[in-house]
């Protein structure tokens, strides 16, 4: 299943909180079709009851996301930040961390949301694919990276 | 240690939600937890490690626990994951 869409990854969103980076990138999954209009509003309440900020050994990152109901066509957004955004730890709200990158997913159907986070999980314990993520500093890096990595 | 053998049987399976909230419960926990689900042994109190298992509806899971307070322990983790229904 295809997840990455080069419309769908975006170089250097300004953004000083996880709200205002939540509604930045939901807007373009929002824009292009893959979600309703509720999934933003949806996505900015969920990740102040259940934060999804993971600190990873060499990145932090956060996977903001919602229930199906949202969503039109399932799809990750992958967004670098200008500069890290503080983002609640999943799983620990008490710690935070500094997200870089967000994957923000547009999640259908159940089983879709564990092969979704089974597959992005496996890109962040993938040292090479951090690099790679890490070291793109254009759009077309990053399409690259998400792309050979999550597919 | 003892173990105990359960069955994921809500429909979403362990996605971020339920993950987050098993790994806050085991925490409290000073025992030391597996989980073996399929090919992958799982830390709970890691975060990362519940979700890269994929634990869907339907996958058994096998929880081993070691420590002063194991069987009370083992019990409320089978029954939390016994226990969620969305």
């Amino acid at each position: 299943m295809q997840s990455i869409y080069e419309d769908l990854v975006l170089y250097g969103v300004e953004a000083e909180n996880a709200e205002e980076a939540i509604r930045k990138v939901g807007k373009q999954l929002h824009e292009k079709g893959f979600v309703k209009d509720t999934y933003i509003d949806a996505v900015a309440a969920r990740e102040v009851e259940y934060p999804t900020g993971l600190q990873l050994k060499d990145i932090a990152v956060a996977m903001p996301h919602t229930a199906g109901v949202h969503v039109n066509t399932p799809a990750v957004c992958v967004a670098k930040l200008a500069k890290p955004v503080t983002f609640a730890h999943m799983g620990d709200p008490d710690t935070k961390v500094q997200a870089e990158i967000l994957f923000m997913m547009a999640i259908k159907n159940p089983d879709e949301q564990l092969d979704m986070l089974q597959k992005v999980m496996g890109v962040f314990t993938n040292t090479e694919a951090v690099e790679a993520l890490k070291a793109a500093d254009n759009q077309e890096m990053l399409f690259r990276a998400a792309k050979e990595y999550i597919g | 240690m003892i173990q105990k053998e359960t069955t994921v049987q809500n429909p979403t399976g362990l996605h971020a939600r339920p993950a987050s909230q098993l790994t806050q419960l085991c925490k409290k926990f000073p025992e030391k937890i597996t989980l073996l689900a399929g090919n992958h042994t799982v830390d709970p109190k890691s975060i990362v490690s519940i979700l890269m298992a994929g634990m869907k509806k339907g996958t058994p899971i096998t929880v081993q626990v070691e420590g002063e307070n194991e069987q009370a322990v083992c019990d409320e983790i089978v029954a939390f994951i016994d226990g969620l229904s969305e």
